[in-house]
């Protein structure tokens, strides 16, 4: 969020705060933040709002990354944002929101990769698997489609920090903090991710040049 | 090309996320690199390109790779921004199952209820009045009617009362109609000797009610 888009009421207590002290823009963004989270902490709906809407893309890349294959992303955001609205008044601290709102999305992913290998045993889901009525994420395009079931294939260590920088452009140093791992780990972690996806993106082009 | 280490999918890997060995090839880095548009990247691999021309071509498919996961987290992240945390209206009528159609039935339904709201009460409302809220009445409804009809008596409702909230509604099946769930809301006003505020206090920041008392001239 920049400060312009910063209810008016709330920036001139900033202004306040901060007059007659030199204060840099990242700062200034730091303590914008601060305030805003300690307004959805309070309760307040539209901060709340704001404060999913400045998270939710790369909530749903690390989603994608760690959810199992056929899973519905939109489904998972939506559990994510409801735990998000039921504990953010307990939340203490802006700095572990990320973090937090990150261990929410994997434990969501994990819980629905469980429940995926039970529904997975019962005939029933076995008989609509092949009809085609489950089991397909519903993304727009066929080509998305694909690359997602390529990223899929990917261990979760790997494709989180691809789809991290794609989705939301975070920089290395940023999805190392995420991540809570060194920024030289990450940037492993993307050459191995990239490799891994070109030799899939290979093996599939190949299959296709055959049949 | 195969003039470097190749990583098998199949190998497991511990999530272990503090581990700092990991390593990648030297040129896996710098394809990385270079996707993401750094020059000296590109300059590295174009001077190494010399003498492997085919690390040209591998940067290519690099870069159409990356393209295809670019348009792929564009779709993811479209999808994400079409939910919100909080439901919105327009959210809650695309839940409504059966649909615009529904929607105006009851609303129609729903008009006569209200209506009463503000003509006289009939007569055996009156006397439920007259007796105060007991459970004299023949519906849930008409005990409604009569809350409303004293409260606004005692000047306890505040305004109008809101229209009903389509919540969800289904078809019961067996020609049995449709179950339809509606929020009522009423506007009351109360008047209090004290309020409370919740504030963090200490160092944990626990929330704990802190009394507001309404100023006054008089002594207390």
């Amino acid at each position: 969020m920049t400060p312009s888009t910063f209810p008016m009421h709330a920036m001139a207590q900033l202004n306040d705060q901060v007059n007659d002290q030199v204060i840099d823009a990242e700062a200034f963004e730091a303590l914008v933040q601060t305030r805003l989270f300690e307004r959805a902490a309070g309760g307040d709906r539209d901060a709340i709002e704001q404060v999913w809407r400045q998270n939710r893309r790369w909530i749903a890349a690390v989603l994608a990354a760690h959810a199992p294959r056929g899973c519905d992303v939109d489904d998972l955001l939506q559990e994510v944002a409801a735990v998000f609205i039921t504990k953010a008044r307990h939340l203490r601290d802006a700095a572990s929101l990320r973090g937090w709102l990150r261990t929410v999305a994997v434990n969501e992913a994990r819980m629905a990769a469980r429940d995926k290998k039970i529904e997975q045993r019962s005939l029933r889901s076995i008989v609509e698997v092949a009809v085609g009525r489950k089991g397909v994420m519903p993304v727009t395009s066929e080509d998305a489609r694909a690359t997602l079931e390529l990223l899929s294939k990917l261990p979760a260590i790997y494709a989180e920090p691809l789809m991290l920088q794609a989705a939301q452009g975070l920089s290395q140093r940023q999805i190392a903090e995420l991540l809570d791992v060194p920024e030289t780990t990450i940037e492993t972690r993307l050459a191995r991710a990239r490799r891994m996806l070109r030799q899939l993106n290979a093996q599939a082009e190949e299959r296709a040049a055959g049949m | 090309m195969d003039n470097h280490p190749k990583h098998s999918l199949e190998t497991t890997h511990d999530d272990d996320s503090t581990r700092v060995s990991e390593s990648a090839p030297e040129l896996d880095r710098m394809l990385g690199r270079a996707v993401a548009g750094d020059r000296d990247a590109m300059l590295w691999i174009r001077m190494r390109a010399a003498t492997e021309p085919a690390i040209l071509e591998e940067l290519v498919l690099w870069q159409a790779d990356e393209l295809r996961v670019t348009r792929t987290a564009r779709e993811l992240c479209a999808r994400a921004d079409r939910v919100d945390a909080l439901p919105s209206n327009s959210m809650r009528a695309r839940r409504v199952g059966l649909g615009w159609a529904v929607a105006a039935v009851l609303a129609i339904a729903l008009a006569g209820q209200f209506a009463s709201f503000v003509r006289t009460p009939p007569a055996t409302q009156q006397r439920a009045i007259a007796a105060g809220m007991s459970d004299d009445f023949a519906s849930t409804d008409e005990a409604f009617d009569a809350y409303v009809a004293k409260a606004r008596t005692d000047g306890a409702l505040v305004g109008e009362v809101a229209p009903p909230t389509l919540v969800r509604s289904r078809e019961l099946g067996n020609g049995g109609g449709f179950e339809v769930i509606v929020i009522r809301q009423v506007y009351e006003r109360r008047t209090l000797g004290e309020m409370y505020r919740i504030v963090p206090t200490g160092e944990t920041g626990e929330l704990r009610p802190v009394v507001i008392r309404a100023r006054t001239t008089h002594a207390q």
